[in-house]
């Protein structure tokens, strides 16, 4: 699974998903993109399910994974009480805004195979999402 | 490609909340520049200049009151999740000098490469070529029908029509079959097992301090 090799923080602050994607929002190294239209954190189990759905739907094609999860999500363990601070990493996300493109087909591939390999992916995905084509 | 006529005006309003108001309105902010003259700020009818884009072509013959003026559409701006149109750049043309244009390139066919286990990667998908604007293409046609693995396509081998000529160097690699090696069974087999949840390595001040408290 995907997960950064060193960070400087084991730790970070929710933050907040505010407006839509100012960056990554365009299809830029396949033909065909599937594209996020809700904010969300994305585990980094969820990307490698739809890295691994749309590659056995596209054997033929060439996948590109836009999405990276950098931020590590924390939990405390059931029946805590409070005030032992602040719990211990869980797992890793990429934070998605609306726009962002989360996977690309491209390598000669038919719309129609993209589209239905695009389809099984955003069935694993958490939030909508929407095929897109690369803008000439 | 042909020319398409639009009907212009002339904009004096700037500035972000200016340009909402327009685009609420059924306009598009445009500019206008090139050929050593001042640039002008327009407003296209957001119909128009839909049935332009549509259109496939790139030359536009703008109409400004009494005078018409030859441009050729450089950039559009589009919103990302709407794909609404939110500006546009025009550069001015003359109809008898030679300009230097993108065309986009499409692929025709399959490449049976694909299927002997390659993978076919394009490294273009515009080309840049020189000729005057309405002897431009509208697309390049490639076909790749006839590419197997370790097979590619040069820039040299690209027929373009009799007096469009190709700007890009002739040994520029357009697209090519690339052979896999064998990752599919490997790859697929790493992904299925469960792996173990490492932890990241941690730099700077926060790692230091953690190799002190646990080194004492």
């Amino acid at each position: 699974m995907l997960m950064p090799k060193r960070v400087k923080h084991r730790k970070t602050q929710r933050g907040k998903v505010k407006g839509n994607a100012s960056r990554g929002n365009t299809v830029a190294f396949g033909e065909y993109g599937l594209q996020a239209l809700e904010p969300a954190w994305i585990r980094a189990n969820v990307i490698e399910a739809g890295r691994v759905a749309a590659v056995r739907s596209a054997d033929e094609a060439r996948v590109y994974i836009r999405i990276f999860p950098h931020k590590s999500i924390t939990s405390t363990p059931e029946e805590t009480r409070m005030g032992t601070g602040k719990g211990e990493p869980d797992y890793w996300a990429a934070v998605v805004r609306p726009g962002t493109i989360l996977y690309e087909v491209g390598g000669g591939i038919s719309e129609e195979q993209a589209r239905k390999a695009m389809n099984k992916v955003a069935h694993k995905m958490p939030i909508k999402t929407r095929f897109v084509k690369r803008r000439g | 490609m042909e020319f398409i006529q639009i009907e212009v005006q002339e904009r004096e309003e700037r500035g972000t909340a200016a340009m909402n108001r327009l685009r609420r309105s059924g306009g598009v902010p445009a500019v206008l520049y090139g050929l050593q003259r001042r640039s002008l700020s327009l407003t296209i009818p957001a119909k128009e200049l839909e049935r332009f884009i549509h259109s496939g072509s790139h030359l536009v013959e703008l109409k400004m009151g009494d005078e018409t003026r030859d441009a050729i559409l450089r950039e559009v701006q589009q919103h990302p999740l709407t794909d609404q149109v939110l500006h546009v750049d025009l550069v001015r043309v003359d109809k008898d000098r030679r300009i230097e244009d993108q065309v986009p390139i499409r692929y025709k066919g399959t490449a049976p490469g694909t299927r002997e286990g390659g993978l076919f990667q394009s490294l273009m998908d515009h080309l840049t070529v020189t000729a005057r604007p309405r002897d431009l293409p509208e697309e390049v046609l490639l076909d790749i029908s006839q590419l197997h693995v370790g097979d590619a396509i040069y820039v040299r081998e690209i027929e373009l029509p009799e007096p469009v000529t190709c700007a890009l160097d002739d040994d520029q690699l357009v697209a090519h079959v690339v052979a896999i090696r064998g990752l599919d069974a490997e790859e697929e087999e790493e992904v299925e097992g469960e792996e173990p949840v490492g932890e990241p390595e941690i730099v700077g001040k926060e790692g230091e301090s953690a190799a002190a408290s646990g080194g004492g």
